[in-house]
């Protein structure tokens, strides 16, 4: 009877401990969720009092237009080539960086850095090296290389990869250390043994370190490709979207839309759309990836 | 035992937001107390000590143009301080829409002419008809028209933008290649070619911005369909015309230029104050650019012995009657927001800011002009500029009917000049320019 009591007891604290937090989430969370959900079933504009309710157009105009889908195909590409080139590098540095040398903590470091720093500066950073009278071109040509000039911001063909580059540059580190705790977790005991039955370098890598750090593969594939699909400040700063739409995102053409065309409506339209796209491929990537993990 | 002081705390947390919040309640309450107190009340307060007050100033003059003048209004009004704060021109209108939606609203501000109509209607502005320096637009009647909606008042003009651009050149350059300013377009091209041959780039834009371009393409002819459109914003609205027709030659031109080589590449990617010293160094010959660039601070601090500014105003063909047709819009205006907390304070802000002699000032320390009868010192560069378009020759048309949604001008244009630089069609960015103008047609405010 008292354990019941003290159970009861115990529960009620719980709730009314978790009241406060739970009414904060669902406020700054699901409140504005669900006035997108409403929003896009209207033609509001963001700014006037009125609006009109205009059923499914606004989700039918998706698929229509141009710009979203150019964007949509851009955003993909993003967070593919991001994907697979971040968690390449971050995986490599990780590898590199958990061998025992001097002054690997500073290197750790060094990776680490310029994901805590904020993008906008970031991106400012790269556009004095990236544009056509930046740093790299300015380069080449005082040592006579005029030729290999390239207008990276100002060329359809590159724009993308020079975003690719500078993101998995600044996210190098934040992966590194995901990495490096998983490495740290495989047993010294496992090595041993895979080195007794003859495994070796790349072997030994894909056999067994692999599978043990797969955990932190869903990790950082998860956050990974989250932000890749949501980016926003960088070719928002570095390119405007441009040249071309090259470079315009999901998120970019969602807050022009909204701010822009003063579409609030079918921005919220596609925002919903692309929340359970988002929702979808996270899904599907967890589900993928916690089927390769291995239980020691 | 740890739950149930945790669950404690959290209750107690929540309590003491609560009491908190109730407080600040109390002193808003004690605030509206004091607004409501009877003006004999309030004279004897005011008399006593007047009252310390933060006023929020946003503009886009990012360069830090506005803090002098601002500072100058402090030191007159000790109890008023002023939090200057400039957002990004480009963006400026996205901006500041946030700003007000989120009830955070500046108490004065600087408007660009296209946000003004929209922003009077949603009811941000404050009618401001009565404040004695709106004395000096009442004397200008086509554009005090203009401003009035539904019989009031809501903004002020500060400064204007009209006709062909100044075309911004080093004096010992031209002087070096024989070159005299152009008059014709005939002429320009064949300065152009002078320049290229030279191995530099005839013509820089801040082509990032966006705005640099449009403003050298879009302020020019309108493809010869202006005298029969004067109100083209409604023309476009009704569709008696499209988009793509009325600015077919501009973006024609744009494609010209870039093809025939007059245009660099640095342009796409260089923002317009990275275009400046672009300019000053030699590395184009040429800047199409508003007056403002004759103040800035990078031209004073040129080497005199290779610089010397000059300008010319951009060649344009005269239409059937011999004239020549140009657009011109409010560049700057000044408002007070409906929702300051300080309307007094920032109605002062307001009228010092537009007295003849403030504005005299501040149009003169930034090389700005204005259509409104105001005597004022044009610097020496642009004195040329100004004197060809105030000739019987030009005609400058202010359309006012249909006011454009900022997203139309910014994007549209903007993006469509940006293309044709990266490589893009004439044709293609006019069809492209006709969907835009769909898309933000419901955003035009029409007024009778």
């Amino acid at each position: 009877m008292n354990s019941k009591r003290l159970m009861k007891r115990e529960t009620v604290y719980s709730v009314l401990g978790i009241i406060p937090a739970l009414t904060i989430f669902l406020a700054f969370t699901y409140y504005p969720l669900i006035s997108t959900l409403k929003y896009s079933f209207t033609n509001w504009d963001g700014f006037s009092r009125n609006y009109d309710f205009v059923g499914i157009s606004n989700f039918i105009n998706i698929f229509k237009e141009e710009d979203v889908i150019k964007s949509f195909w851009n955003t993909i590409y993003f967070a593919i080539a991001s994907m697979v080139l971040g968690i390449t590098v971050q995986l490599t540095l990780a590898v590199f960086l958990y061998e025992n040398f001097k002054g690997k903590n500073v290197i750790r470091a060094i990776f680490y850095l310029p994901c805590v720093i904020s993008q906008l500066i970031v991106s400012l950073t790269w556009l004095g090296f990236f544009q056509y009278t930046g740093v790299i071109n300015e380069a080449l040509r005082a040592i006579g290389l005029d030729k290999l000039v390239v207008d990276w911001l100002g060329n359809p063909a590159t724009v993308k990869n020079v975003l690719v580059f500078i993101n998995t540059w600044q996210w190098a580190g934040y992966g590194m250390v995901i990495f490096l705790a998983g490495l740290n977790s495989v047993p010294a005991d496992v090595y041993e043994s895979a080195l007794l039955d003859g495994a070796k370098g790349i072997k030994k890598f894909f056999y067994i370190t692999l599978p043990l750090i797969m955990p932190s593969v869903t990790v950082t594939t998860f956050i990974g490709i989250t932000g890749a699909l949501k980016i926003f400040d960088m070719p928002y700063i570095l390119t405007g979207g441009g040249p071309l739409n090259a470079s315009l995102t999901l998120s970019m053409s969602i807050y022009n839309n909204a701010f822009s065309y003063e579409r609030f409506g079918y921005s919220s339209s596609i925002g919903l759309v692309f929340f359970v796209f988002i929702a979808v491929v996270t899904i599907i990537q967890l589900r993928l990836t916690r089927r390769m993990e291995v239980e020691l | 035992m740890l739950k149930r002081i945790v669950s404690i705390l959290c209750i107690l947390v929540m309590l003491t937001a609560l009491f908190v919040g109730c407080a600040n309640n109390a002193e808003k309450d004690q605030t509206k107390t004091d607004k409501n107190m009877s003006k004999e009340e309030k004279n004897s307060e005011e008399n006593k000590e007047p009252k310390e007050v933060t006023l929020s100033y946003v503009s886009w003059m990012t360069k830090g143009e506005d803090k002098p003048f601002m500072k100058a209004f402090m030191d007159e009004n000790p109890n008023i301080k002023i939090q200057d704060e400039a957002l990004d021109g480009t963006d400026y209108d996205k901006l500041l829409k946030v700003r007000l939606l989120s009830g955070d609203a500046p108490d004065v501000m600087l408007l660009q002419w296209a946000q003004y109509k929209k922003y009077v209607t949603e009811g941000h502005l404050m009618d401001v008809a009565d404040e004695p320096g709106m004395a000096l637009l009442a004397k200008k009647e086509t554009m005090d028209e203009v401003f009035t909606v539904d019989g009031k008042k809501y903004g002020f003009p500060i400064n204007a933008n009209g006709g062909p651009l100044p075309v911004y050149y080093n004096k010992k350059y031209f002087d070096k290649l024989g070159i005299t300013p152009p008059k014709t377009m005939e002429e320009f091209y064949q300065v152009c070619e002078k320049i290229k041959a030279d191995g530099v780039e005839p013509i820089v834009f801040g082509g990032k911005d966006g705005w640099p371009t449009e403003f050298f393409f879009r302020f020019r002819q309108y493809t010869g369909l202006l005298d029969k459109y004067p109100e083209w914003g409604l023309a476009l609205y009704n569709g008696e015309l499209k988009p793509s027709e009325f600015f077919k030659k501009e973006f024609e031109m744009c494609e010209e230029f870039v093809n025939k080589g007059y245009i660099g590449k640095a342009s796409l990617t260089l923002t317009w104050p990275q275009s400046v010293p672009y300019f000053i160094e030699g590395r184009a010959a040429m800047l199409p650019q508003g007056p403002w660039v004759v103040g800035l601070p990078e031209v004073a601090e040129a080497d005199p012995e290779k610089f010397e500014l000059a300008c010319f105003t951009a060649p344009v063909d005269p239409y059937a009657d011999g004239k020549k047709y140009s657009m011109s819009e409010v560049d700057r205006l000044i408002a007070v927001s409906s929702k300051t907390e300080y309307p007094e304070e920032a109605k002062k802000l307001f009228n010092w800011f537009i007295s003849p002699e403030n504005l005299r000032k501040y149009l003169e320390s930034q090389s700005l002009t204005t259509f409104l009868d105001l005597e004022y010192n044009v610097a020496p560069v642009l004195q040329e500029h100004f004197k060809t378009l105030s000739s019987d020759e030009y005609v400058l048309l202010f359309s006012q009917k249909a006011q454009m949604p900022s997203g139309f001008i910014a994007d549209a244009f903007w993006n469509g000049f940006q293309n044709i630089l990266a490589g893009s069609t004439s044709a293609d960015e006019l069809k492209k320019l006709d969907a835009e103008f769909e898309k933000t047609k419901d955003a035009i405010v029409v007024s009778e």
